[in-house]
């Protein structure tokens, strides 16, 4: 399954050279039916990608303060490892792109995003998402992102309303067509592999996949 | 450190790396030349990481005769000719020459990288981004990411997109610059100075004592976000004769400055994180105990003092080569460490001239006085005569920086606060925070007004430039 919303999460992110969403790299409007992913792809108008192409990444505390207000949890334990370290500060600190000159001496950014940077990013998204599920589906009626899923059964419109929610939330837009089919169809392939409804587990994926696509983690 | 001044001295002395001429000599013959509009060209117009050339460097070599290494007189003189001669060429063959290219800003090594690339869309809504123009919605986003530290709230964004304005910008980026994310401790102001101060908790003094407390950076780093925000005088970072609190309160962190004798400071907070350099004497960081305590330590020519000065305050850093602007008559060697070897006179010409102002300020020791550590001490050279030899005894406390004669550190801060290069860098640090990158070659003329406009209409204010700034095209066109 992982192998499966890998390649969901580069659909979304939309990575190939001119191809990042139209509204991808901080979405700034409307647009519903574009293509996702692709320049020039839905034949119904050209993208014209950014001739500097220089997006930033938003490091650790950032990415992570963002998520914890987009989904409504505790900055403080929005992210821990082991129960006890908190994920950016301490854990993953250097690898998100962050410094600690007084003891390791560390006193800029490391020049080049390590390749633990993606891993310790999909950590924080991870660990940050699933607190958020597991309070939605505990108490359903105060639920702050999937209320409609987690007090319902798993359908096109309980799963759709999620996405919406995920995307206004993390992205502050809609999704579009595309981006929430791609989403929605998730579920399936979640319910084959695991049986049972799925919901709390394509709910807590969902969230990963739009929280770690470039436009989430960079501006 | 040995292992530094032995790099520094193998670079000056290793004749296949990037020439310290080379960058003047390229900007007299093409002065139009992009890269040559904020002084000597940057070491990229011809090479990858030097000596290794890039696509233009390479094509420029070729055209260079004579047997390897060339002495600079040679290549001084083969350069004119070599560079009219792939004046026309195409070195990355995407159908723009080399100079046109560079008088335009892109680069003559990159296919990717040419006048008139892309084109702008014909829907903004559905584009996106307005990746020609600048983008409002997209600056106020980066905005509140840069300087506050966060998206703005959907909320804010909602009204932002209802009603966009340049004002409601300005009144973002003045909030953010009030944050604890800007302004407060590990802040992003705060970490512009960590490579400045260079601290080591386990000899710090203090707040957060180590094991062998020597001195408070706290102290530094107050100091220094002191001077980049409030409207104050960037300059004072070189120049002041204060120290600065940094003090937490309910509505968040205030930087309040205090002054001090050193009796006073020594009942007040003891020896240990004491600021110990008499109000007359005192030039900002740079005499700071830290700055003394971390650089000078034990050394009589505290050159890696005046290297560090030099590197953090005004850009320069001597190991790459830069700033060299040799003294007549330097190096001296006063403390009879070899410096007039051919392989180290290079550097030290510039480097040693550029340290005696630092040679009346005390480090940790080193000395046979008892003078007071980290204070200043006009007699201190005198001290060293035992350890570095007779040499000392002349030891000037005159130096030179740009090849302006100054008495002492007090006028060495003057020059060096005042100078295009403290201005650079200072822009420089705040680029480099906010693009993740130094300006493109497409950038440099609005980098090299801001840092122009740094010296006169914002009156040398980190906040004035930084509203500046998020106006420039680099910053709001996606």
């Amino acid at each position: 399954m992982f192998r499966k919303y890998l390649i969901l999460m580069a659909f979304l992110a939309g990575c190939d050279d001119g191809g990042s969403t139209p509204e991808g790299a901080g979405g700034a409007g409307g647009g519903a039916d574009m293509g996702a992913g692709g320049a020039g792809g839905g034949g119904e108008f050209e993208l014209v990608p950014s001739r500097k192409a220089r997006v930033k990444f938003k490091g650790g505390e950032r990415a992570l303060g963002d998520l914890a207000v987009a989904l409504e949890l505790d900055r403080a334990s929005a992210c821990t490892e082991l129960g006890i370290y908190d994920c950016v500060t301490q854990v993953h600190r250097i690898a998100l792109g962050g410094v600690e000159p007084y003891e390791l001496r560390i006193n800029d950014p490391l020049e080049v995003i390590p390749v633990t940077a993606a891993i310790a990013a999909d950590r924080v998204a991870l660990v940050a998402c699933g607190q958020r599920v597991a309070a939605d589906f505990e108490d359903p009626q105060n639920a702050k992102v999937f209320k409609v899923l987690a007090s319902g059964d798993a359908t096109a419109e309980t799963l759709g309303a999620s996405v919406d929610a995920l995307y206004d939330r993390i992205l502050m837009r809609t999704p579009n067509a595309e981006e929430a089919a791609a989403l929605v169809a998730l579920h399936a392939d979640v319910v084959a592999e695991e049986g049972g409804d799925g919901r709390a587990t394509w709910a807590k994926l969902a969230c990963f996949a739009v929280a770690t696509t470039l436009e989430s983690l960079f501006f | 450190m040995l292992r530094w001044m032995s790099l520094a001295l193998a670079l000056a002395a290793a004749p296949a790396l990037a020439r310290p001429v080379a960058p003047s000599a390229f900007c007299a013959a093409w002065p139009d030349a992009t890269p040559c509009g904020a002084g000597p060209a940057d070491c990229t117009t011809c090479h990858t990481a030097p000596p290794q050339r890039n696509l233009f460097g390479a094509q420029l070599d070729a055209q260079i005769a004579g047997a390897r290494p060339l002495t600079d007189a040679q290549f001084l003189m083969a350069l004119p000719a070599a560079l009219a001669a792939v004046e026309a060429q195409d070195a990355d063959g995407d159908g723009v020459g080399n100079r046109e290219e560079l008088s335009v800003g892109t680069s003559p090594s990159d296919a990717l990288s040419k006048p008139g690339e892309g084109k702008c869309p014909e829907s903004i809504e559905n584009n996106g981004w307005d990746v020609c123009n600048r983008d409002l919605t997209y600056v106020f986003r980066k905005v509140h990411l840069d300087f506050c530290g966060r998206s703005p709230s959907r909320d804010a964004l909602g009204d932002f997109k209802a009603d966009p304005s340049e004002a409601a910008i300005e009144a973002a980026l003045a909030a953010c610059l009030k944050t604890e994310y800007w302004i407060g401790r590990d802040g992003a102001v705060w970490n512009l100075a960590n490579r400045k101060i260079r601290p080591l908790a386990s000899i710090k003094a203090g707040e957060g004592e180590g094991d062998i407390p020597l001195g408070d950076y706290f102290d530094d780093y107050a100091y220094f976000v002191y001077t980049q925000t409030g409207d104050r005088d960037a300059r004072e970072v070189l120049t002041g004769n204060y120290f600065v609190a940094e003090v937490r309160t309910d509505k968040g962190t205030v930087y309040e400055p205090w002054n001090r004798t050193a009796d006073a400071e020594f009942e007040l907070r003891g020896f240990g994180p004491a600021q110990l350099v008499n109000m007359q004497r005192r030039a900002g960081m740079l005499t700071h105990r830290w700055f003394l305590m971390s650089n000078t330590m034990f050394t009589g020519v505290p050159r890696t003092t005046a290297a560090q000065a030099y590197r953090a305050f005004l850009g320069l850093d001597i190991s790459r080569l830069e700033g060299l602007e040799p003294v007549e008559g330097e190096p001296v060697d006063y403390d009879e460490k070899g410096v007039q070897e051919a392989e180290c006179a290079r550097c030290h010409s510039t480097l040693d001239p550029l340290t005696y102002p630092f040679t009346r300020y005390e480090g940790i020791g080193g000395g046979t006085g008892r003078a007071l550590p980290f204070s200043y001490n006009g007699n201190r050279h005198n001290t060293f005569v035992a350890v570095d030899g007779p040499g000392m005894a002349d030891l000037p406390e005159a130096g030179v920086l740009f090849g302006q004669p100054v008495a002492n550190l007090l006028e060495w801060a003057q020059v060096a606060a005042n100078s295009d290069a403290f201005a650079r860098a200072t822009l420089l640090d705040y680029w480099k925070l906010l693009f993740g990158e130094a300006p493109r070659p497409e950038e440099t003329a609005e980098f090299d007004q801001l840092w122009q406009d740094f010296k006169t209409t914002h009156e040398y204010r980190v906040e004035r430039m930084l509203h500046a700034l998020v106006k420039t095209e680099a910053y709001g066109v996606p």
